[in-house]
């Protein structure tokens, strides 16, 4: 039997889903990336983080990068690796989303304060992933890439 | 009188061609057809026919051939909700009878042999392969009857 | 043809508490029906108010401005809030925002209305 001396290279399955920029179908990807979470063996509560996280991030992708425009998609794509999953959302950056927002950190006294009760989606995509970063994506609109350990 | 916007709801996914992930595909489409008012009992159905498309696209098809991808559109109608399963086309579709060969009797995951697509005409209300370009296609359809309370 | 209307919002009292039961999503889309159900309770003299949750049901940070919206009117109506039903993800939530300072979580009806009940009496 003969030695393998190569480097084995990780392993990486893709799952890559388009949805229509509607409120509501948030809830899709947040389906889709729970089952394969949960396929992967996180914990229950990786997966429920990770469902608000996704929500958040594909509501903003409708509502904000592509305006609530349904006949452009949403682009999801969600790589397994061995220890970690990677998920990127992307959206057409009808509206470019502002560098300030992603770094906010917003209080409830200061929400009860504002007409605006809102702007918690980014502070919580935050706080529940273990990675999250602010882009451009390829295609040339915002992009938000997050990514959660899994815990051996 | 047909409405635009709905016909511009449709999803795409893209996942590996490997017989587990079918799952995934199968919780994502159930989540998009519960945007769209389809019954409980008639998802379950739209579940076990994408289970069964998706593994005949893996395991003939594509020919459990690992790197490969499977396809899944889904289209909303006025009246329908349309499904098509696209793998790529290693081997073309034959129809039930060919002896089992030992890959098979190997991979024997989830699919119900030889039953797959006798099962998926029973569930949805049209289903068969259409021609394509390269790879086959399966395409199948569940007709949208609103449930009671929904608007239009 | 799209289920927007995913919630149901109701409202009952027990035991001198006004309860309003939140059974499904809570989104964008709840804005008016909570907001209605608050102002119906409020404007029959509701001093205790009890937000019951359904286990399984999605909570987004939209959703989250809504009851930060009703926070905001009960303190300055004077009245107090708690909340019950919700699951584990969510309690975790409600308490990383901040909520939880001025809504005291419950797990179930029983508990909150038990917990009420030692407020009154205080």
């Amino acid at each position: 039997m003969s030695e393998d001396t190569t480097q084995r290279e990780p392993v990486e399955k893709v799952i890559e889903l388009r949805l229509p920029s509607k409120l509501g179908y948030e809830r899709v990807a947040m389906d889709t990336a729970s089952s394969l979470a949960r396929r992967m063996g996180f914990h229950p509560d990786r997966v429920e983080s990770l469902k608000t996280a996704i929500s958040e991030a594909v509501t903003n992708a409708i509502e904000h990068g592509n305006q609530h425009d349904a006949a452009i998609k949403v682009v999801v794509l969600l790589t397994a690796r061995d220890d970690e999953l990677i998920i990127h959302v992307a959206d057409q950056g009808r509206k470019q989303l502002d560098q300030e927002c992603t770094t906010s950190s917003p209080t409830i006294e200061d929400a009860f304060e504002r007409e605006d009760k809102g702007g918690w989606g980014i502070w919580l995509i935050r706080e529940l992933m273990d990675e999250v970063e602010f882009t451009t994506a390829p295609s040339g609109g915002n992009q938000v890439r997050m990514v959660i350990h899994l815990e051996q | 009188m047909s409405t635009p916007s709905y016909t511009q709801m449709s999803m795409e996914l893209s996942l590996p061609s490997e017989l587990g992930y079918e799952v995934i595909a199968r919780d994502a489409v159930a989540a998009f057809a519960r945007r769209l008012g389809i019954s409980a009992d008639r998802i379950e159905d739209l579940k076990t026919a994408l289970s069964e498309a998706c593994i005949n696209a893996i395991e003939h098809g594509n020919s459990l051939r690992p790197g490969l991808r499977v396809q899944v559109f889904c289209r909303v109608e006025e009246q329908q909700l349309v499904i098509e399963v696209v793998d790529q086309g290693v081997s073309a579709f034959t129809p039930k009878g060919e002896p089992l060969t030992i890959v098979d009797k190997i991979a024997g995951v989830g699919s119900l042999r030889g039953m797959g697509l006798m099962l998926i005409s029973q569930l949805c209300d049209e289903a068969g392969f259409v021609p394509r370009g390269s790879g086959n296609c399966f395409r199948f359809a569940f007709h949208r009857t609103l449930a009671p309370g929904l608007k239009h | 043809m799209m289920l927007e209307d995913e919630l149901t919002v109701s409202t009952r009292e027990r035991d001198g508490v006004a309860i309003i039961d939140l059974f499904g999503d809570v989104t964008t889309f709840a804005e008016e029906k909570i907001n209605s159900a608050y102002r119906e309770v409020t404007n029959k003299g509701a001093r205790f108010v009890l937000l019951n949750f359904r286990q399984n049901d999605y909570i987004n940070s939209a959703g989250i401005a809504i009851l930060i919206g009703i926070v905001t009117e009960v303190n300055r109506n004077n009245q107090k809030l708690a909340v019950s039903g919700l699951s584990q993800h969510f309690q975790k939530i409600f308490r990383m925002v901040g909520l939880a300072q001025y809504a005291e979580i419950y797990q179930d009806e029983e508990e909150a209305l038990a917990g009420f009940k030692r407020l009154a009496a205080a």
